[in-house]
């Protein structure tokens, strides 16, 4: 359904009062979309928010559309993001990338079939001193290596959906 | 490795410390809030700090307590102090290991600041991928709430405020501190037109400061051990310690805590443990992507935000990128402009069609298909960025690629269709 | 008042104004394209830089400043045509072109576009982008409008505009970066009635008007001054127009009483122009029951003789204007009626409307009075009120003569009717109507386009309209018709044109009383001694 529950509505009422007016809200309460809804906003949702944070549609969505973290596709189970910026890119960060398009058969920005895996090329995760890194939904991995991404992968497909 | 001076990260370095609320007493935490709440007056607070000669550690390096000045007062209207935790320049990553090992010192250090300009609301704007760290700064601060060192009355002083963790949602371009007001405003994180500068008009249309995290990390410092000793600490005009974040081609990539005055072949060699696998410097970004690059001659110099800028470049947020021999610079470079292109905000024409035709032309090169009019091409796109854009971002896209090409041409020829 | 100079040209400003807005005020053109007085500014087309080479305190500013958001300070020394600016402003249009899709030759906008104007006078000509460009289709974004995104600049005048005039936000700054995109949510329409404004604010031709699309070359068109008839507010327009056609109405800057805007019923006004089938394009008389079509002279004669012939005076004459009538035929109505007729006098209905009740400017210009000069009537001092009370009662008298101008309350049976019985009816109208069949006899007039004249507007302020278009060829000027009537009638009344008629009415007490025709100009003036309430308040 396209509306917060009622203990996702306490959040909201939480965060309004943190904040001068209810659309200085908007970015936290985006979060707690994706957060209800599988790490994205479904279709509807923009309209919803608007009445709630008393806005625009066109300013939510012109919100949505800005920042790289707010999506309107579904990721997957597991979002997997790659640094392949300045410095990461040049310490590694790019063969990362390419060995996990490789593994998953997956583009950055595309979502695996089965849902389980979705890839995203990202720019600097503010720990370049661990370079190469990678972040699976709010977890960094530092340093990795091939061999602790496939047994991460591993890990992932073992584990039920 | 060289010895550190141990200012911001005393506790960090502390084998054992935990960098919760008790660990962080222990250490004579709160005593600087406490020595504030109850004995100083605000505009003590602000002097204390011009005296001291802080210059903020966010990029511009402008002194913090002359900015605190800035703030007009008898408004009617409510002081805001905003921490910007939005780190997000390449290479930069300092104010996340404060956040995430001592987070209560550069909290006492805001609280005091939000004192000093009659703020009672402070916001933390933190950056949006930092999944972790915003929850563990929020249970920080929900434990100084507990601890009734937020909220009401703080030390019985009579001193009420309020803190809030803001969370951004991906981009760059809201480190500036007027995208960053916008962005905690609800609005796509685009720079606004100054004048009026925050200090006048900020969040909310109210008189507001933005302060980086590891500025307000030395204000407790400078509160206990006085302005005096904070300026005995560096070089005159660049007082205390530096929190320097080293990345790249490095043995001991981290953050290192240094006085300014250090060179820069003495942070690579003597605190980082010199270049990886015993390979020669090629090249050098000392103060993170948006600052111009300095080859292997030119790193004998010492690092402060003055010394830089008579080099040509910046401190910036104290980011130095390595890169050793085998670095193509053509690379570097076009990792940098797609950078550039993908955070633009894409408000001003410069940034929003050059960063993109910048990427375009230097993929070109990568793809060996570069031509010397190409070439002149990138340094004219890139040249018009400079200076002609809003906010700083347009010299921070454009700069350091005119210097790429000024300082490796040869990288670039090497790229040129056969 | 303090002064900056501008490439040595001493500008005055006052507290608080741009470099930007004070320069165009002295009529000082610095390229801009985001920039318009009617919103926020938000400075970033950067294509009005400037370099400052005092502040007004003895310092240069180091950077170029776009001169839009940089305020003017006494003793400023601003340059917007050194070397630095110019190669400044280049490279900003050459950004700007990059991905424009360079289609003006079948643009709509080529011929009044700012990115074709600056173009020309900084371009190279020579493209250096060689890679693919931007590539959006055509949307159907409105009832009034057309979005072509490829030619946008991305100045945000459509979202501004939106959001703080309109108020409907129904443009909306999608994405970011390179990809940052202007557009409306998803499929949403446009439906509101300001559409065409969007239109005139966009610098290029990224939106355009539906019904204007591939019509005309705009270098074609010749701008007439006018006023918008449709409706009580007179919206200041220029009308379009090529070889006797009008293509478009577009909004005149009056701030005074439409600031930039007008609705887009005003504008779809510009349909009836053309209109010549509903049109009475040569006088008739009715003989033997049946309206035939009749020469100028033998018409007049034949009213002459029949006026002779009833003999009717005072009560037993009286004229009924309608409120889209101009003042001096108003005012000419009445003076034929009092001079020639013993006194007889004329009715208006009076139908004055409500006033919008809004904050928002933009819907305060569209009225419920559909007619341009109810104020007028009222003004010079037809006799009028909501009910036609005043009128009923002086049909009731059952008059021999009467004289309709326009057509006044052609939708009334009953008024109809109780004037039908009159013995003799002279219809001066322009379009054909239910009057046609009462009517003894019809003299052609010409509609606002084809005549000068004056409006007098919902705020009482009178505005001037000019003759844009050539008339049908036996179409005549009302004021001239009642000039020849009167010579017919052997009581001659020797004024040339609406500008003497005006003159007339300025030389006598009233309101009109001290107004010159030379004084109205192009933005018109308060009637006498009354202030017109300021545009917005």
């Amino acid at each position: 359904m396209t509306k917060f529950d009622k203990k996702t509505m306490t959040e909201v009422r939480a965060l309004f009062k943190r904040y001068a007016v209810k659309v200085h809200a908007l970015l936290p309460v985006l979060h707690l979309v994706q957060r209800e809804n599988g790490g994205y906003i479904p279709e509807g949702w923009a309209h919803y928010v608007a009445e709630l944070c008393q806005t625009t549609v066109n300013h939510v969505r012109g919100v949505i559309t800005f920042y790289n973290m707010f999506r309107t596709e579904p990721p997957g189970k597991y979002h997997i993001m790659v640094c392949t910026s300045v410095p990461c890119g040049l310490c590694g960060g790019d063969k990362v990338l390419e060995h996990l398009e490789h593994r998953l058969n997956l583009a950055p920005g595309q979502t695996s079939k089965d849902g389980l895996f979705s890839l995203e090329e990202v720019q600097c995760l503010a720990a370049c001193d661990k370079a190469p890194l990678i972040q699976i939904n709010a977890e960094v991995h530092e340093r990795v290596t091939y061999d602790q991404i496939d047994a991460l992968i591993e890990e992932a497909y073992r584990k039920p959906a | 490795m060289a010895k550190e001076k141990l200012l911001l990260l005393k506790n960090i370095r502390e084998a054992n410390y935990k960098g919760d609320l008790d660990s962080y007493r222990k250490t004579g935490g709160f005593t600087a809030l406490e020595k504030v709440l109850s004995a100083m007056k605000p505009e003590e607070v602000v002097e204390a700090v011009k005296d001291s000669g802080l210059r903020g550690r966010g990029g511009a390096g402008f002194p913090t307590g002359v900015k605190w000045g800035f703030m007009p007062k008898g408004t009617g209207k409510p002081a805001y102090l905003v921490c910007n935790a939005d780190e997000a320049e390449p290479g930069t990553f300092k104010d996340h290991l404060l956040i995430n090992e001592d987070p209560f010192l550069f909290l006492e250090g805001m609280i005091m600041g939000c004192y000093a300009i009659a703020c009672h609301h402070g916001y933390i704007y933190i950056r949006g991928e930092s999944i972790k760290s915003a929850e563990h700064l929020q249970r920080a601060i929900d434990s100084l709430y507990k601890e009734g060192l937020l909220g009401k009355n703080i030390f019985n002083s009579g001193y009420d405020l309020e803190m809030t963790l803001h969370r951004g949602a991906g981009a760059y371009i809201c480190g500036e501190e007027t995208a960053l007001l916008e962005s905690l405003e609800g609005k796509r994180g685009q720079p606004r037109v100054k004048p009026p500068f925050p200090a006048v008009s900020g969040y909310n249309a109210c008189p507001t400061t933005v302060n980086n995290v590891e500025t307000l990390a030395n204000l407790p410092f400078i509160i206990n051990e006085g302005a005096e000793a904070f300026k005995a600490l560096g070089t005159p005009n660049n007082s205390g310690t530096h929190l320097v974040s080293i990345s790249g081609h490095i043995n001991q990539p981290g953050v290192y805590e240094v006085e300014m005055g250090v060179t820069i072949r003495e942070l690579i060699d003597d605190y980082a443990e010199g270049v990886r696998d015993g390979k020669k410097l090629k090249a050098l970004i000392p103060g993170g992507a948006s600052s111009n690059v300095l080859t292997a001659d030119e790193i004998d110099i010492p690092y402060d935000f003055d010394s830089l800028m008579k080099a040509g470049t910046m401190m910036g947020s104290a980011a130095l990128m390595v890169f050793d021999e085998d670095t193509d610079i053509v690379e570097l470079a076009y990792r940098t402009i797609r950078f550039f292109n993908h955070e633009s905000c894409g408000q001003c024409t410069p940034c929003r069609e050059g960063t993109n035709w910048l990427k375009h032309m230097i993929r070109d090169f990568m793809d060996d298909n570069g031509n010397g009019p190409m070439l002149e091409r990138v340094d004219r796109v890139a040249e018009g960025m400079i200076g002609t854009t809003l906010c700083p971002f347009g010299d921070a896209a454009g700069a350091p690629i005119r210097i790429f090409v000024a300082k490796y041409a040869a990288d670039f020829r090497n790229h040129f269709a056969q | 008042m303090p002064s900056f100079f501008l490439d040595e040209q001493q500008i005055e400003f006052s507290q608080g104004e741009s470099v930007l807005r004070a320069a165009l005020r002295h009529g000082r053109d610095i390229p801009h394209y985001c920039y318009h007085a009617g919103f926020s500014v938000v400075a970033t087309c950067r294509m009005c830089l400037v370099e400052i080479t005092d502040m007004g305190n003895g310092r240069p500013m180091p950077k170029l400043q776009a001169s839009c958001s940089t305020p003017a300070a006494e003793g400023m020394k601003v340059l917007s045509l050194s070397d630095k600016v110019r190669t400044a402003q280049n490279q900003v249009n050459e950004y700007l072109l990059v991905n424009h899709p360079l289609d003006c030759s079948i643009c709509d906008q080529a011929g009044e576009c700012t990115l074709q104007d600056v173009a020309y006078s900084y371009g190279s000509g020579l493209s250096e982008m060689n890679y693919e460009k931007r590539v959006y289709g055509w949307r159907d974004v409105g009832t009034y409008i057309m979005l072509e995104r490829n030619r946008c600049i991305h100045c945000s005048r459509c979202e501004r505009f939106s959001r703080e005039v309109e108020g409907t936000s129904d443009f909306g700054m999608f994405l970011r970066s390179h990809e940052l995109t202007f557009d409306t949510f998803e499929d949403h329409r446009i439906m509101h009635k300001f559409q065409g404004n969007l239109v005139d604010i966009c610098p290029v031709g990224a939106i355009t008007e539906r019904e204007f699309r591939f019509k005309k070359r705009v270098w074609k068109l010749k701008k007439t001054e006018s006023v918008c008839p449709s409706c009580s507010t007179g919206c200041n327009i220029t009308i379009d127009h090529h070889r006797n056609h009008v293509e478009r109405l577009k909004p005149r800057e009056n701030q005074a009483v439409n600031r930039w805007w007008m609705c887009d019923e005003g504008r779809l006004g510009y349909r009836k122009l053309n209109a010549r089938e509903s049109r009475h394009l040569e006088p008739q008389a009715r003989v033997k029951g049946k309206l035939e079509p009749a020469g100028w002279e033998a018409v007049y004669e034949a009213m002459a003789n029949k006026i002779e012939e009833i003999s009717a005076e005072g009560d037993a004459v009286l004229g009924i204007a309608d409120t889209h009538a101009t003042n001096e035929e108003m005012y000419l109505l009445k003076k034929l009626l009092a001079d020639c007729f013993g006194g007889a006098r004329a009715y208006f209905p009076f139908r004055p409307g409500t006033e919008p009740q809004t904050d928002r400017f933009l819907y305060t210009l569209i009225t419920t009075d559909k007619s341009p000069n109810t104020q007028g009537a009222q003004a010079i001092g037809l006799l009028g009120d909501t009910d036609d009370t005043r009128l009923n009662s002086a049909l009731a008298k059952g008059p021999k003569l009467v004289i309709l101008l326009g057509m006044p309350c052609a939708g009334d049976k009953q008024v109809r009717e109780a004037v039908s019985r009159a013995e003799l009816i002279v219809l001066i109208a322009t379009e054909k109507s239910a009057w046609d069949d009462v009517a003894d006899i019809i003299l052609p007039g010409l509609i606002y386009a084809e005549k000068a004249g004056t409006f007098t507007n919902k705020h009482r302020r009178v505005q001037r309209i000019q003759p844009a278009i050539a008339a049908p060829e036996h179409c005549r000027e009302q004021c001239r018709i009642f000039v020849e009537l009167r010579e017919a009638m052997g009581q001659p009344l020797p004024l040339a044109n609406a500008r003497a008629v005006f003159e007339e009415m300025g030389g006598s007490d009233g309101p009109f009383g001290g107004l010159t025709w030379a004084e109205v100009g192009t933005l018109g003036v308060p009637l006498n001694g009354e202030k017109t309430a300021p545009a917005g308040a």
